[in-house]
């Protein structure tokens, strides 16, 4: 895209002295400044529709994120309290009688950033309070624990011994800045070097509190084992290791790679963060399916499906989870009418105002479409009202129709997973609750329903108990008025059996068999209230008036932005640059302001239908569509025949075109040279007058492009030659720095292909 | 600190006798310039065994002053920390924080630096010896007067010809050749460069022909060689650890380590030493496996005792390293309580555990896990204390709790077929690949094999020369990235394809895959595995060349993660394991 050979630049390019030329990029970029992202809706949109729904994904995204974050936490606080108790104890609890004092090394499988941060801010935590009740602890010597200092290693600090051993010295007395004696005197040469551990015994024995010292080693893999194994030899202070795998657990990364005497030093306590994919799994469902908290925008089968798929087949983690939906969330956000997400107020102080809005000529495409769609939701188009004020009016009740349905949806999913989980066998252990919930939005659970309504209808005395206590406790822990008055009914029945189940309990203590026949009576009943039940709550999202603001459906999941294929990306561009310049000069065309367009126009006439047409491909391209059809070795020289006889042809053909139409003063300068350096394929648009100017994408010179008389006299011939080998060596350099060929050590001229199989 | 005051043998170490009366012998009367102590088995034994000898002789000082300064040249990997803490311990001299972590000044008050070069080092030395002759003369003529003048006079050394000796011990010496290459030889000949009666000893598990430097640069050294440590000798060691504080970690029963169990001990250790001496003679190895094992082993004994009081007791100076004898009068009236056990339960308890011993050996030798966790793991529990009550024999597995179950299953799915694509590059000679995985246009029928064995199996009898090791046993070959992609393609093409979202806009056979394998997410998968090192990266971490991979996974694990994801490994293989 930059703009070679602008004509301000040429005085330094023709400059000898100059061994680096800085070419700045088109200034036309500069000039077509971003002021929104792309989007197909933009012709209905509101005027100031893009900021709103930024402001609008901005407060749905961070509800949304903060809930979920505050689920990582509290998945990961078993784990990471352990950890913690771990290393506070690590010099305490240790066996009597051991030959030698250990090193401990705690080792923490599978973590991600949350963990270690919660292990993090746990261990500051304590230190603090262990601070405040320091009179407390002074009685019991034992537990002498004051605090812990904390330094944090990457593989970058362990080149060498030298600098590891200087990484951890330094690291524990910069760490203790209060310890007031930073401003010593030191004579570096007359006193122990910095990377001497005896520095950090001395430094150590000089503190009043003898706090434990804890090293944390991020990817313990990158490390150098050689240095590691060293470094682990030589301390001889109290130094807690916290060591972050990433490696699984079972072939041990570090028995296969360090040698015993090593490991001997060690004494080794793993630990294991929750499975990622439990994790997720545990996250989806408090995030979508737990009644007592409302998702501003629901995600529908498309984006979860997208989300259950990644998660089993490339990468579990938690981090690209939280990726996926904000993405999800993002692309919802592009259509004009999610502005109505939280109000309908516009983003004005009452609907009065936001009726006056709708009401302004600039806002009628919006208004049309807002109005179409709720006639269409309606039986009776006609009812829909013209009027501002209603049509909000309209949205606000379609919302809070939505929202109804959402959580009446919730509720039922929830009562799924508490009888499933109370009544799991091994069997349905399989499918996790994000396929439960996307099967139950695409309307397919009705198997799942009824397997879980017959298997209840099964159980014993003793699951009904459980099962029933659960589902009363979600329904007495409902927070929204609304919803404890919707499910009074099915609240009511659930204490109703609870009680007979109490009273079959006390009536026939000595069932030893549990299936007396009331519980059967009872368990039977419930089953098939249970399927009522479900079949009533797990609802299509997709049918009130105006469901898609606050559910994404079935819409399909950008995939390409998270998982993108970018070496075929790559050779379909170079293959068909047409195609792709003319998508984006359309792009362009959407943002370019109608008063700055003007000078682009001649532009953006991109011939689309140019494809097979060598004539129309940039020099790149041209050069890859032969490099296509070559061996797996390339000729250069033969390659560059073949490039120059392309181009003198073109020319020729060209020449001719111009002379044909001859007599046409050509005027060149009004789209200007500074627009024609960009994207080659765009460049090619032109009327045949122009053409030539356009060829010149290579960095030509100023006269020469008053050389377009017939007489080609000798001079001029050997511009062209010069000009060609110039843009076959950067077309060329341009292949080498996408990558697709290799010099060949042993063949001289000769490059090598590493894309081969590219379909044309 | 602790390491050393917690190791084993502050006193004389059963087994190392011999050494250290040797050892004193020489120190005390002319000794050789430069002593090679070579233990293959137990070096840091040996070391302790050297470091007792020195502080004995030093402590006496009957004939000669003795200075020493004991070293490690794995802590030690520069030659400025070398000299720095040689001379800070030959002049007993601690650097503190306060004033700096300053070196020893020397005697002179200007303050020199003796770490700059080997050669201010042995002016450093020089000046150390100057101290020290200056302090113990200054000392002993103090002393004469007084307490010690009959010892001196006994001796009848003239004042001028006592003798100053310092001792340079260098442990691990092995590593000097990496770390400190240029120093081995100036370090063997330091007596001859400083022109002072200093020792150098080096401790190592290496032999001296292996770290000669050349050319006979180095004098021969006076040999000494550790011996193989007797059983007696270590079961004397094993006994002396018993732990005599009176602190005991709260899960352990309290009154586990008192006195009156010893005998117990005893019959313990030497149990457990028939049991595991086939596989290590290591004291240190045998004392941790006794350590993890003795809680369990007398818990049911204490149970049956009535001593159920869960414990929350903890003496206040209980320190760990309390270790010396005779401090055992605070456990004084406990100790009236605590029978031992008859002989009866003491065979049947060790019959009871003897399984266990093995099962500890195998989870704590490797370090799967650690003394205390499986001290933890595997207290007998209620059952087994019943039945010893009853005099049943229970069963009793010590089961190894090494695994922690989320093993590579968890891998997400791709990451399994890029490891079992890995591992069939690894093992498949790149020319076969064609004709295992090349799909032609009737490429199913043919593609079987005949089973049971590969092509190449060479006749038996045939020449001998010419017979190949299978690859399995040679270990994984590098493959470059585009074969790896190419394997899995195939892989992904004939069990994924099933299983993948549906994609209408791929319309050609195998284009989806294409697509798949060249998404940014297999490469991520890469280097994800390559960073657990389940591939191992073999080219050089530059963009210039192809990146090549070894795979990282055994035979095993590849078998049960291409079963996982329906792969039929043995068809793939071309040579069948």
């Amino acid at each position: 895209m930059s703009a070679y050979a602008v004509a301000k630049e040429t005085s330094d390019l023709d400059d000898p002295t100059k061994s680096c030329i800085y070419i700045a990029p088109g200034d036309e970029l500069e000039e077509v400044a971003l002021s929104g992202p792309y989007s197909p809706h933009d012709w209905r949109d509101l005027p100031d529709g893009y900021e709103l729904r930024m402001q609008a994904y901005k407060e749905a995204w961070t509800q949304c994120l903060r809930h979920m974050q505050s689920i990582i936490q509290a998945l990961h606080a078993p784990v990471a309290k352990e950890v913690v108790a771990q290393v506070k104890s690590a010099y305490m609890d240790t066996l009597p009688g051991l030959p030698y004092a250990e090193l401990p090394a705690m080792l923490v499988f599978g973590g991600s950033s949350g963990l270690y941060s919660d292990i993090i801010q746990q261990l500051e935590v304590s230190v603090e309070v262990e601070d405040d009740c320091a009179a407390d602890e002074a009685k019991s010597d034992i537990t002498a624990s004051d605090g812990a200092i904390m330094i944090h290693l990457y593989p970058g600090d362990f080149p060498n011994l030298t600098t590891a051993m200087k990484s951890i010295v330094t690291g524990f007395i910069d760490q203790s800045t209060d310890s007031g004696q930073n401003g010593m005197k030191r004579r570096p040469a007359a006193s122990l070097a910095t990377y001497d551990i005896s520095v950090l015994d001395a430094w150590y024995r000089s503190l009043d509190k003898k706090p434990s010292l804890t090293i944390f080693l991020h990817d313990f893999e990158q490390f150098e084992p050689a240095v590691v194994q060293d470094v682990l030899h030589i301390p001889e202070l109290p130094l807690v290791y916290i060591l972050a795998m990433s490696s699984p657990p079972s072939p041990s990364f570090l028995h296969t790679t360090y040698p015993r005497s090593t490991l001997a030093l060690l004494s080794i306590h793993k630990f294991s963060a929750p499975l990622n994919v439990e994790l997720i799994d545990e996250l989806v469902e408090k995030t979508f399916c737990d009644p007592n908290f409302e998702p501003a925008v629901m995600l529908g089968p498309g984006s979860l499906g997208f989300l259950a798929d990644f998660v089993s087949r490339h990468t579990a983690s938690v981090d690209a989870t939280l990726t996926i939906i904000q993405l999800a969330l993002m692309k919802h956000f592009t259509e004009p009418l999610t502005i109505f997400i939280e109000s309908s107020t516009l983003g004005l102080r009452n609907e009065r105002l936001a009726g006056q809005k709708l009401d302004q000529p600039e806002s009628q495409p919006f208004r049309d479409v807002l109005t179409s769609r709720l006639a269409r939701s309606t039986s009776n188009p006609d009812d829909v009202d013209e009027d501002a004020i209603s049509l909000l009016r309209s949205v606000n009740a379609a919302r809070d129709g939505f929202y109804r349905k959402l959580r009446t949806m919730r509720i039922g999913l929830s009562v799924m997973s508490i009888v499933r989980q109370a009544i799991e066998t091994e069997r349905e252990n399989e499918s996790s609750m994000l396929d439960t919930l996307i099967a139950a939005l695409r309307g397919r659970a009705n198997r799942d329903v009824r397997q879980l309504a017959t298997a209840l209808s099964k159980c014993n005395a003793q699951q009904l108990q459980i099962v029933l206590q659960k589902l009363q406790a979600l329904y007495d822990g409902l927070q929204d008025s609304d919803a404890r008055d919707a499910e009074m009914d099915a609240h009511v029945r659930v204490s109703g059996a609870l009680t007979e189940l109490a009273d079959t309990d006390n009536a026939s203590v000595d069932a030893e068999k549990s299936r007396d026949p009331l519980v059967a009576r009872l368990a039977k009943d419930l089953g098939e209230w249970l399927f009522g039940y479900l079949e009533k709550h797990l609802i299509r999202l997709d049918d009130g008036p105006l469901w898609d603001i606050w559910y994404t459906g079935s819409a399909p999941f950008p995939a390409e932005l998270i998982n993108p294929a970018p070496r075929p990306a790559l050779v379909s561009a170079l293959a068909h640059p047409n195609e792709h310049a003319a998508a984006y000069a359309r792009l362009l065309r959407m943002y370019i302001p109608q008063d700055k367009a003007e000078t682009g126009s001649a532009d953006q006439d991109v011939r689309e239908d140019e494809g097979e047409d060598e004539d129309g491909l940039p020099d790149t391209a041209l050069l890859f569509r032969r490099y296509a059809e070559a061996g797996r070795l390339v000729n250069v020289y033969d390659w560059f025949q073949s490039f120059a006889g392309a181009l003198d042809g073109r020319r020729r053909r060209e020449r001719r075109a111009a002379v044909t139409s001859s007599g046409n003063a050509h005027t060149h300068g009004v789209s200007g040279a500074v627009s024609n350096g960009k994207g080659k394929g765009r460049a090619r648009a032109h009327i045949p007058m122009e053409v030539d100017e356009a060829d010149e994408d290579a960095g030509r010179s100023e006269e020469e492009e008053s050389e377009l008389g017939e007489d080609e006299d000798e001079e001029a011939a050997e511009a062209w030659r010069i000009e060609v080998r110039v843009r076959f060596i950067r077309a060329l350099h341009e292949l080498d720095y996408l990558g697709v060929v290799k010099p060949t050590g042993r063949k001289a001229d000769h490059v090598v292909r590493t894309l081969y199989d590219v379909v044309y | 600190m602790a390491s050393t005051s917690r190791a084993i043998g502050t006193t004389q170490l059963p087994g190392y006798e011999t050494l250290a009366s040797h050892l004193e012998l020489l120190l005390t009367s002319h000794s050789p310039s430069f002593i090679y102590l070579y233990d293959p088995e137990t070096p840091r034994i040996a070391a302790s065994a050297v470091r007792s000898v020195l502080q004995t002789v030093s402590e006496q000082e009957p004939l000669v002053h003795l200075r020493y300064a004991c070293s490690n040249a794995v802590a030690c990997f520069t030659p400025r920390l070398f000299y720095d803490s040689v001379i800070n311990a030959l002049a007993r001299w601690t650097p503190t924080w306060e004033d700096g972590c300053q070196n020893w000044p020397g005697t002179s008050a200007d303050g020199q630096r003796w770490n700059e070069s080997l050669d201010t080092f042995v002016h450093g030395l020089r000046d150390v010896y100057a101290q020290v002759q200056a302090s113990v003369h200054g000392s002993s003529s103090q002393d004469r007067g007084q307490v010690k003048g009959k010892a001196k006079a006994r001796v009848m050394q003239p004042e001028g010809d006592e003798a100053y000796r310092l001792v340079l011990v260098i442990e691990r010496a092995e590593r000097l050749r990496e770390t400190m290459p240029d120093l081995v030889v100036p370090l063997t000949r330091l007596a001859e460069l400083a022109q002072l009666d200093i020792v150098t000893i080096f401790i190592s598990d290496v032999r001296w022909e292996d770290i000669r430097p050349s050319l006979g640069a180095s004098p021969e050294p006076f040999y000494m060689d550790a011996p193989l440590i007797s059983k007696q000798a270590t079961l004397e060691m094993l006994e002396s650890l018993y732990p005599t504080q009176n602190y005991v970690p709260g899960n352990i029963h309290q009154d586990t380590y008192d006195p009156a169990l010893r005998p117990l001990y005893s019959h313990f250790l030497e149990t457990l030493y028939s049991i595991c001496s086939p596989f290590t003679h290591d004291p240190y190895e045998l004392a941790y496996i006794a350590a993890a094992r003795w809680p369990g082993f007398v818990k049911p004994l204490l149970m049956l005792q009535g001593r159920t009081s869960p414990r929350a007791h903890c003496n206040a100076d209980g320190r760990k390293n309390s270790r010396q004898a005779g401090d055992l009068s605070d456990g004084e009236e406990e100790l009236s309580e605590i029978v031992p056990p008859t002989e009866d339960t003491r065979i049947r308890l060790t019959r009871i555990f003897t399984p266990t011993f093995t099962a500890a050996l195998e989870a704590l030798y490797p370090r799967l896990t650690n003394a205390e966790h499986w001290a933890r793991a595997n207290m007998p529990d209620e059952a087994m204390l019943a039945a010893l009550a009853a005099g049943l024999r229970p069963g009793i597995g010590g089961h190894v709790d090494g695994a922690l179950g989320s093993g590579v299953d968890a891998l997400p799915r791709l990451a399994k077929f890029v490891l079992v694509a890995a591992f069939l590059a690894s093992t498949n000679p790149p020319k076969t690949d064609m004709r295992m995985f090349g799909r032609g246009r009737d490429e199913r029928a043919k593609r079987r094999r005949r089973r049971g064995g590969g092509p190449r199996r060479p006749k038996a009898g045939s020449t001998g020369a010419g017979v190949k090791i299978p690859q399995h046993l040679l270990g994984p070959t590098a493959f470059p990235l585009d074969r790896l992609l190419a394997i899995l393609g195939v892989l992904l093409e004939e069990n994924d394809a099933e299983a993948r979202p549906l994609a209408p806009q791929f319309t050609l056979p195998g284009e989806y895959t294409d697509m798949e394998i060249s998404r940014l997410a297999v490469y991520g998968q890469i280097m994800e595995l390559a960073s657990m090192r389940l591939l191992l990266r073999a080219s050089p971490d530059k963009l210039e060349s192809t990146p090549t991979y070894k795979c990282g996974i055994s035979y095993e694990t590849a078998l049960a993660l291409a079963k996982d994801v329906g792969i039929m490994l043995n068809d793939l293989l071309w040579e069948v394991v």
